[in-house]
């Protein structure tokens, strides 16, 4: 049944795009609020393993989005404006209507500007556009940067920041970004999803409640190098710290099972701890632009802390690097064809690009054997994008895929036993229609 | 054989983009017009490509920058290659990524010359281009440094 919130969301979208008074409306004879939006749905199939919903064997159509925006110039120098969106895909954000993006953005100067509100962080090239379909080439961004999972709380934190560029004549211009607020991260989103996942099966790790920290995001970016037109790299970065209160196996009660889902003999109870995690993302980033090409590369390394102080397997106490890294290009032959791909890696360990490390331990070893795929996910990309109107849009894409990292095992990727079971080579198409206004 | 079609596309595809490279379009007589109350006689190229990017919001004396533009057509065209390096496709995705992100407004858009230098007239702040023979003695015209 259709989530009452998403009825009335995409009842008003409907309205507002057949009246044909969107765009703009006056509200006063001083100013007047901008109104945009969007709705997408959206098909994933894939041959093997669930990617992120139901895709496996006849696909799933559990992927859609709708979003609307208000904007105005309230003074000279001030702007406010919010965007709502409601979105689904498998167990991601269920049709609720939730605040994207809602900003007061006032200008001191061109090198100058503060906002405040709920604000999207600069995460590469593409975090802040990732929300709205009709703005890349692609369905899926690249996995390795742009983790679909994190959606959520990467897309925006509650905040105060400042932004500004700074021409510099010949060298090019120097733009910046600073935020500092709180993210959104849930008990049952993406990122503790992956937190449950990258725990050994066998401490039966269930988060109850998550407290996020302090996030600081930044970045440098820097254009028009030395008169190069459409060239732009970029460096920044953030963090996010989170205590989660998790249900953990103590020792007592209940049975233990191994990372091969069976039962290891020993009876368990579960208690509660907190678990804490730190992660500090930093990623480089390349685009360059001419005419109708695009060129992207990016690099993105994770660095997390991860602290349990007491489990059956004694303290936990990891630190790891997760590093992904694509390349991307795109050409537009004509008004409403655009061909796009890319081949992106991730690697859920540096130090474990091959996954043997990962099913060492026994009981306590995070993957079962045969399963070391797990620990990395390399994508070949090819994508069509056909805009049927300027406010239509198609697209069609296909991924080879080698590797399961990024997947979830509570997505129905395990065996009869409740151990993750994913095939190491699989293909997912995804087919997605959009319309924008 | 499922790669094989993948790799196959993917060559013809990258031989397309080799293959099919666009004429620039010409640019035209161009001339930058601004409503009198603009307090600069004199932009670079940079800052007219800021100013339709929309990173400089504001002018010097703290009145807000209206920018506007025509839709389409060959003078539309020639001002985005020749001022913004961009083409109306990436200067349109670039403008609905602002409107789609809260990073500002698109510029002001008309149909024919003579609305936008009627509207550039008599609106404060505002900034505009149009072709030489659409020129009136009602707007400043705004000389371009070499930069």
């Amino acid at each position: 049944m259709m989530n009452r919130k998403l009825a009335t969301l995409m009842v008003l979208l409907l309205g507002m795009a057949l009246s044909g008074n969107v765009g703009a409306i006056e509200l006063s004879q001083t100013g007047k609020v901008d109104i945009h939006g969007f709705i997408t749905q959206g098909y994933l199939m894939s041959d093997e393993n669930n990617f992120l919903a139901d895709t496996e064997g006849n696909g799933t159509f559990q992927y859609n989005e709708a979003g609307v925006n208000f904007a105005s110039d309230v003074s000279e120098r001030l702007r406010l404006g919010v965007q709502f969106i409601a979105r689904d895909l498998g167990k991601a954000g269920n049709k609720e209507v939730t605040i994207d993006w809602a900003v007061a953005d006032y200008s001191v100067a061109d090198w100058l500007n503060v906002r405040a509100g709920k604000c999207k962080i600069s995460h590469g090239l593409y975090n802040y556009e990732r929300d709205v379909d009709m703005l890349r080439t692609f369905v899926f961004l690249p996995q390795s940067v742009y983790t679909e999972g994190w959606r959520d709380s990467v897309n925006a934190l509650n905040s105060v920041g400042a932004y500004g560029y700074v021409p510099m004549g010949f060298a090019g211009n120097l733009t910046y970004h600073l935020d500092l607020g709180n993210s959104g991260i849930k008990v049952d989103g993406g990122e503790v999803r992956q937190l449950e996942d990258t725990m050994p099966k066998a401490l039966g790790l269930e988060v109850t409640e998550v407290d996020t920290g302090t996030t600081f995001g930044s970045q440098l970016a820097w254009d028009t190098i030395f008169g190069i037109d459409g060239l732009r790299v970029a460096a920044g970065g953030f963090n996010f710290e989170m205590d989660a209160t998790s249900d953990i196996y103590d020792g007592t009660g209940v049975p233990l099972y191994d990372s091969y889902g069976n039962q290891s003999g020993t009876f368990k109870n579960k208690e509660s701890q907190v678990f804490n995690m730190k992660l500090l993302s930093t990623t480089g980033s390349l685009e360059y632009a001419r005419g109708n090409f695009i060129f992207a590369a990016e690099y993105m390394n994770n660095n997390y802390e991860m602290k349990l102080p007491t489990t059956v397997a004694g303290t936990i106490h990891k630190k790891f690097d997760a590093i992904g890294y694509y390349a991307s290009m795109a050409y537009r032959f004509t008004d409403w064809l655009e061909l796009g791909t890319y081949y992106s890696e991730y690697y859920r360990d540096k130090d474990d690009k091959d996954g043997k490390k990962a099913v060492q331990g026994g009981a306590m070893a995070l993957l079962p054997a045969g399963q070391e795929h797990a620990m990395w996910l390399k994508d070949l990309c090819l994508t069509a994008r056909f805009d049927i109107t300027p406010n239509w849009i198609f697209k069609m894409e296909g991924h080879m895929m080698d590797g399961a990292a990024l997947m979830y095992t509570s997505d129905n990727n395990t065996n009869a036993a409740g151990a993750a079971d994913y095939e190491k080579d699989w293909f997912l198409f995804a087919g997605k229609v959009s319309y924008s206004f | 054989m499922r790669k094989k079609c993948l790799v196959g596309f993917l060559f013809l595809a990258i031989a397309g983009m080799v293959l099919s490279i666009s004429g620039p379009a010409l640019a035209g007589d161009l001339v930058i017009i601004a409503n009198r109350s603009v307090p600069v006689s004199e932009m670079s190229k940079t800052d007219i490509q800021n100013i339709y990017l929309g990173k400089k919001k504001v002018w010097d004396n703290g009145m807000k920058v209206v920018v506007t533009a025509l839709s389409d057509g060959d003078v539309a065209d020639a001002f985005l290659k020749d001022y913004v390096k961009k083409n109306s496709n990436t200067f349109n995705t670039y403008w609905k990524k602002q409107v789609f992100t809260g990073g500002g407004k698109p510029p002001e858009s008309f149909q024919k010359e003579k609305d936008l230098a009627e509207y550039v007239s008599t609106t404060k702040g505002a900034v505009g281009y149009v072709s030489s023979q659409s020129v009136s003695d009602n707007v400043k015209i705004i000389l371009v440094s070499g930069e």
